[in-house]
Order: structure tokens, then sequence, then C-alpha cells
């Protein structure tokens, strides 16, 4: 997929992708910024990038402090109290359209998996060459992560498909 | 008229969902394209189907190929709605037999302009 130097070079388009994703699904506005995310519950989707000409992976994660995470349910489904499942269901939705977009973006022809979405209490740590896009939304921090990946665990899902 | 919305994200399908609503749209959902084959099968015929790329289950492209196969389902007009942005995924989709393709994030002046091109709605 794509070397170390040029995940870092892709930084500024990986911040106007998480911009301009923000703006058109949720209307709202986010801001870049160095701010890290904090020491809090986080929500996560994690996503892998197969590039099967080469065989290499990338692995992509869209997270965002939990309380973030429920007020963006809260918004797309119209519901005051999103259950946990909602709540994972629009973490994983951002993050595959944000991981689509990176395909696009780094690879050009790759396999994208489906989203593992889920709630952690705290952020897990990531390989060296991983570059980040974070961006401040109504307050909150959520940010877009690529990284290179050795492969893709057995938990990755992939989408169903028939020979037809 | 009647929309099929097929995407695996609850929230995906509300936000379809609400704006073929205000297109005037009636709406069904599916899950995968597994969900919307077995709707088909029960006798719901869409004038227009939404249908994602990556789902689990059923894809968005085998459905499309299989609903192009069959003689009750082939008058459907097929959306595709999806993160896969490249041209070479494009080209597969329209050769599967998706009469557009709409890629994720997108406006709902996006969705319209490409309802309005295909002849369901005026805008």
């Amino acid at each position: 997929v794509a070397e170390t130097r040029e995940l870092r070079s892709a930084l500024p388009d990986l911040e106007s992708l998480l911009v301009e994703m923000i703006a058109m699904v949720l209307g709202e506005t986010a801001t870049p910024t160095a701010v890290p995310l904090p020491d809090v519950p986080l929500a996560m989707a994690r996503l892998i990038i197969h590039d099967e000409a080469d065989g290499s992976y990338l692995g992509v994660e869209m997270r965002a402090e939990n309380d973030l995470a429920q007020m963006l349910a809260s918004t797309l489904l119209g519901e005051a109290d999103p259950s946990p499942e909602d709540v994972l269901d629009v973490i994983a939705e951002l993050g595959n359209i944000a991981a689509g977009n990176v395909k696009s973006l780094l690879t050009g022809n790759g396999r994208l998996s489906l989203p593992s979405p889920l709630v952690v209490s705290t952020a897990p740590p990531v390989p060296d060459g991983t570059v980040r896009a974070v961006a401040n939304l109504l307050g909150h921090i959520l940010e877009l992560v690529v990284m290179p990946v050795e492969g893709a665990d057995v938990a990755t899902r992939w989408p169903g498909f028939a020979n037809v | 008229m009647q929309a099929l919305v097929v995407d695996d994200s609850r929230a995906m399908r509300t936000i379809l969902t609400r704006l073929m609503i205000s297109l005037g749209f009636t709406v069904i959902q599916a899950a995968d394209g597994a969900e919307a084959l077995a709707l088909l099968e029960g006798g719901e015929r869409p004038d227009v189907a939404l249908v994602d790329w990556n789902m689990p289950v059923m894809d968005g492209l085998t459905f499309i190929k299989l609903c192009r196969a069959h003689p009750d389902f082939r008058d459907i007009v097929l959306l595709m709605v999806t993160t896969e942005s490249e041209r070479s995924q494009i080209v597969r989709a329209l050769a599967a037999g998706a009469h557009e393709y709409v890629i994720k994030p997108f406006t709902s002046q996006m969705i319209a302009e490409k309802l309005e091109m295909l002849g369901l709605i005026a805008v």
C-alpha cells in the first residue's frame, strides 16, 4: 500500500477529508486541531484496506470521544437517547465513509473490510508511521487514524458476496 | 413512488429514508442484499433501490447482478450509494447494471440530481 513517507505526505488530504465528511454527513463544522484525544472512553471503528496487487495492508480507524459519538447518533437518528448499538453503528458508518475515501486517496485499488466498532476506555497504541488527522467538533475531539499493519486480524469482517 | 434503501448501517438508512421521504417517496428498508432480495421475492416492487456496496451476507454488487438477471426485478432503477470511489469500481457497478452511482459522503442535492437524471423526480 503506501510507504510511511507517503502516509505523512497525505496528512493535509486526510484533514480535508475529515472536515468535509463531517460537513456532508452531519451538517456540522469541524476544525482541524493539534489537541489530542483526551483520556476518556472512546467510540472507535477499525477497517482494513487490503491491496491485493502488492499484498499490503493499511489500518484505518475513526476515533471519537464517546460523548461526542452519542451526540452524533442522537442527531442522525433523531432519538434523544440512542442505544449503545446505535452509537457503534454511527461511528462504524463514519469509519466506513472515511476508509473508502482513504482507499481511493492512498491505494487507488484495494479491498475494504467492513467496520469493526467498539467502545474502549482509552486509546489503543498505534505503530510507528501512523498519521492522525484530528478535528474539534462541537467542543469534542475526533480523529482519523491511518496506520501500516501487518495484516487483517481474525476478527476482521469482509463484505459478503456470492458467485453470480 | 416507492424507494428501497439497502444499507447495513441503520444511521445511513435513516439519512437516506428521510431524504427520500422529503422527495415524495415511500420507503422500505433492508440491511443487506439478501434482505433486499427477500423483499422483492415477497412481492415488493420499488421504483428505485439505493444500494450500498460493502455489506455483510450479500454485497450490493451481487444484489444488483441478481436484480438485473431476474425478469420480474429488472425494471427497478438501481442507484449505487457507496464509499467505493475508484473509477474501476464505478465501471464495475455500472457494468453490473447500476443506473447511477453516488459516492459517500453525499449531499441531498447530489441524490436529488441523480433521481432527476433518471426521470424519477422533477427538481
